[in-house]
């Protein structure tokens, strides 16, 4: 039974128990345990006293600050050193943006309008430049897009221990990489982000990239491209990274198709598809059919290096395909998604246990999708094991018929 | 079973089990310190609580008498709200402004069971809302002045932007 059933007490009464109480902020305070990170950025926009009460670094403290808490750490300074994790996403920057490392362990950023983004150890602050990172910070991931004109991480230098970047390809513009990047060697999982990219610049950034994947990125062992990739002709280039095992790639509206591209990944086991804006990206059913078609093609004639495949949808992409499939997949609940985030494209916002029955295989935390084994497949609707190859996992019955498979049985 | 005698703010006295009482872990802290086990006349006065809220208090704390206890690890605080018992429940059936009276009460008298269902419940009044719903249900006035709502206005921007 649903506990507001249970529960009478949603009633408004005349006289406002939560401002006449002089403890309400208080009992705010306690009760923010219990609420996820859209409900504290709902509780701070209610009333003054209420958005005061949400200042408190308490409230936040051990939180992964993400995309939809954004606004936090750029003007409520002074709350970031009690985080453990920041993840930005958007955020309208003020001139300059501190992030105090003290507590931190995982860092992504993903602003622009920022001029000037500063990363300091709080036990030597006027150190910025030197210090920059702590050593603790080996596995920073940070998803910088923008275009700060100042990024101070002493040119780099603190990027000699860092082994994971996620970073935004048009920093290769900006002399970032053309004096920093002999200190990458160690990386071993590099994430680009094409977001703010335009297209005349992708051929650019991708020669850019394609000179550091020949020269500087040897160790490189995973691979992601974020966002839109907007051109599938870079990965011609991967096929250099001797190391290379893993490859994530957001599928998008680029002008070529992702079929013809992929045989250049041939020594990756481990595949991760991002599938992102669909309506946009494929107009029709028809066309989404032969797409997969085609894809399906290249992943089958992966399948023997391949070992482990993902994929990945947002909530667009749910809605649309599960038009497409037929049965209907039935009704869906997503309980944490709050209506006021639509916008956003996290698929981490996506609850899986809701998705039960749509792909019942198990699925890595935060991704829908299906851990791919070649010799065990399942299907998506029953749990038998069906084909013994990479043709029946996903699952896209109405769209491979059309392309004259069979995925019946 | 030995009793101790609380009074209210409002001086109605209740003898309760010593047992139920050591639920709060600000009386048992008290009556371990103080010595006041095996002190029958003794009555502790409660300033911070009211006849009404107290007799709610122990009413819980006698459901709840065996209880295992909560280990407090933030690690493993357990967030979700969907897991108050029907008992809770329907003793958590009161208006807001007793809820919140015995959230101030449980949290007074550290008792971590009743505070932590009690927050649960009101979370549940939060959670999923819009800040104009959350408004609605708590009555409360929107006091932002323009340059706030502007504010405000730029935030949900940011994070529709994604």
């Amino acid at each position: 039974m649903n506990i507001m059933e249970k529960m009478d007490i949603s009633n408004v009464e005349s006289d406002s128990a939560m401002q006449t109480n002089p403890y309400a902020y208080h009992i705010l305070k306690l009760v923010t345990r219990f609420l996820e990170m859209p409900d504290l950025v709902a509780c701070s926009q209610v009333c003054k006293s209420w958005r005061d009460t949400m200042k408190d670094p308490s409230i936040w403290t051990n939180r992964a600050l993400i995309s939809c808490a954004l606004h936090f750490a750029s003007t409520w300074f002074g709350l970031e050193h009690c985080l453990d994790t920041v993840e930005v996403y958007g955020m309208p920057m003020s001139d300059e943006m501190y992030i105090n490392l003290e507590s931190l362990k995982h860092f992504q950023v993903h602003v622009h309008r920022c001029d000037t983004m500063i990363l300091y150890d709080d036990d030597s602050p006027e150190e910025l430049g030197t210090v920059g990172i702590n050593p603790s910070l080996g596995n920073l991931i940070t998803f910088i897009v923008s275009t700060p004109q100042v990024i101070r991480l002493n040119e780099l230098e603190i990027m000699k221990n860092l082994a994971k970047l996620y970073i935004d390809v048009r920093f290769f513009h900006q002399h970032f990489f053309s004096t920093s990047h002999k200190y990458l060697e160690n990386l071993w999982f590099f994430g680009i982000g094409y977001t703010f990219t335009s297209d005349s610049e992708v051929p650019k950034c991708n020669s850019i990239l394609a000179e550091l994947f020949a020269n500087n990125l040897k160790n490189i062992m995973s691979l992601a491209f974020r966002h839109l990739l907007k051109d599938y002709q870079i990965l011609t280039s991967v096929s250099t990274l001797p190391k290379l095992k893993c490859l994530e790639l957001t599928v998008d509206n680029a002008k070529n198709n992702l079929a013809d591209f992929l045989p250049f990944c041939q020594n990756i086991d481990s595949l991760h598809l991002i599938f992102r804006w669909p309506i946009k990206v494929y107009p029709n059913v028809d066309e989404l059919a032969i797409y997969n078609g085609r894809l399906l093609d290249v992943l089958s004639s992966m399948s023997n290096t391949l070992k482990f495949f993902t994929w990945e949808i947002d909530y667009n992409y749910y809605q649309f395909i599960s038009r497409v499939l037929d049965p209907p997949v039935g009704e869906f609940k997503i309980p944490f998604w709050n209506p006021r985030f639509t916008g956003c494209s996290k698929p981490t916002a996506i609850v899986r246990d809701d998705l039960e029955g749509f792909l019942h295989n198990e699925m890595p935390n935060t991704v829908i999708g299906v851990k791919f084994n070649p010799n065990l497949v399942k299907c998506w609707k029953c749990d038998t094991t069906v084909y013994p190859n990479i043709h029946g996992f996903l699952g896209w019955r109405s769209a491979m018929n059309t392309d004259g498979y069979d995925y019946a049985h | 079973m030995p009793q101790i005698k609380l009074q209210s703010s409002d001086g109605e006295v209740f003898p309760i089990d010593v047992e139920i009482a050591k639920m709060s872990t600000t009386l048992k802290t008290m009556l371990e310190d103080l010595g006041m086990e095996d002190d029958d006349d003794e009555i502790v006065p409660l300033p911070n609580v009211n006849a009404a809220i107290l007799r709610k208090v122990l009413e819980w704390c006698t459901a709840h008498r065996h209880d295992p206890p909560i280990v407090d690890d933030p690690n493993i605080l357990d967030t979700r709200t969907n897991n108050i018992t029907c008992w809770d429940a329907e003793f958590l059936k009161v208006d807001q402004g007793t809820l919140f009276e015995l959230i101030l009460a449980a949290n007074y008298l550290d008792i971590r069971g009743l505070l932590d269902v009690a927050c649960k419940s009101v979370a549940t009044l939060i959670s999923g809302k819009t800040p104009e719903d959350i408004r609605k249900t708590f009555n409360i006035k929107n006091d932002f002045t323009p340059e706030e709502e502007e504010e405000i206005r730029k935030e949900n921007e940011c994070c529709a932007e994604k």
